[in-house]
């Protein structure tokens, strides 16, 4: 690669081992650059290599990256690319995979970066192998939620007790104190189910990382109420698949829903 | 439970696939501890590693949406 700093940049998507990126590179099919009329290439250190590709500067450039990704279908055909590769490499061998946007001026820069990393990289390297991301999603439908709340929530479920056997007055106000506890109670039964859920595929993943939730996912019907990333080990997927299944089936009564989706290359778990 | 592991090509063919994949990809391929966000700079000369956080992209993200519940209404 003969990138010129002045008009272009190097593009990262991953970094791995050279010879193993070297048998991959030249056997065919790899996914387009994030670039037209550019390809996708290796800068080389020692047993390490990253996947690169040169992004003009007018276009990736300090100011101008910015301004490009306000284009939705832009930043969107950008995204993809950079999945798309990230998804062929980390699909064949491990690599770490780069979140989008890395860029480098020049591959010497690069170089430099593998040498002074080299230690840290084959660490995660052999932390990621044979391991890749899985995403969930908890959606919680309130409405169903806070009709199921006296079963749910242990609080309310002993003061509607108490209420049944109570007189009929006294029955009255109970009835009146738990219908206005419901609100604070649901925040606090989210809360609950989602650590529940979340510590059971804790229990067969390797890792596991918290996402943040975007505004508009909050306020949609059912309400995304968490969202978390798991390093899952291949050989046991099918145990941490079921699992999710398992709780998906015992809290699907409650209003709430687990989606999975995945695998991802393990962009979360590459620090 | 959904089980989504068809992450498809929705945003390369217009939009027109599968919505779920478009956000969930960028929930995993956008950086969030290392964010410098709103504030980026990549001077391209000296300082190198650069990630692009949530922030930057929230804009395009908001369109995309937009986009896609316009369809779905449309439907």
């Amino acid at each position: 690669m003969k990138a010129d700093p002045k008009t272009s940049a190097v593009y990262l998507y991953a970094i791995g081992r050279q010879a193993e990126l070297r048998k991959l590179l030249s056997g065919g099919a790899v996914p387009a650059a994030l670039e037209d009329g550019t390809s996708v290439a290796l800068v080389t250190e020692g047993d390490l290599a990253a996947v690169v590709s040169e992004v003009p500067l007018s276009r990736f450039g300090e100011e101008r990256f910015e301004q490009q990704l306000k284009s939705p279908a832009w930043a969107a055909d950008k995204l993809m690319r950079h999945e798309k590769l990230a998804e062929y490499f980390s699909s064949k061998m491990c690599v770490v995979p780069l979140h989008f946007g890395v860029m480098y001026s020049t591959p010497e820069r690069i170089r430099e970066m593998l040498a002074a990393r080299k230690e840290r990289m084959i660490q995660i390297l052999d932390r990621l192998n044979g391991r890749e991301e899985w995403g969930l999603n908890i959606h919680a439908d309130r409405e169903t939620l806070f009709e199921h709340m006296t079963e749910l929530s242990p609080k309310l479920a002993e003061m509607q007790k108490r209420a049944k056997a109570s007189s009929p007055g006294q029955a009255y106000l109970l009835g009146r104190k738990l219908e206005g506890l419901k609100a604070a109670e649901s925040k606090t039964e989210i809360k609950r189910v989602a650590l529940e859920i979340r510590n059971a595929l804790a229990a067969e993943s390797t890792d596991v990382k918290d996402l943040p939730v975007r505004e508009h996912e909050l306020k949609q019907t059912p309400a995304v109420v968490g969202k978390l990333s798991f390093l899952v080990d291949r050989k046991k997927l099918k145990i941490f698949q079921k699992t999710a299944e398992k709780e998906a089936a015992q809290f699907a009564g409650f209003g709430f829903g687990l989606e999975l989706t995945g695998p991802w290359p393990p962009y979360n778990f590459s620090e | 439970m959904i089980t989504n592991d068809n992450k498809g090509d929705a945003i390369l063919s217009g939009f027109q696939d599968d919505e779920l994949s478009v956000f969930e990809m960028l929930d995993h391929i956008l950086a969030k501890g290392v964010v410098i966000s709103g504030e980026i700079t990549i001077s391209v000369a000296d300082i190198d590693l650069v990630y692009l956080g949530v922030n930057v992209l929230a804009g395009s993200i908001d369109t995309i949406q937009q986009i896609l519940q316009a369809r779905d209404a449309g439907k």
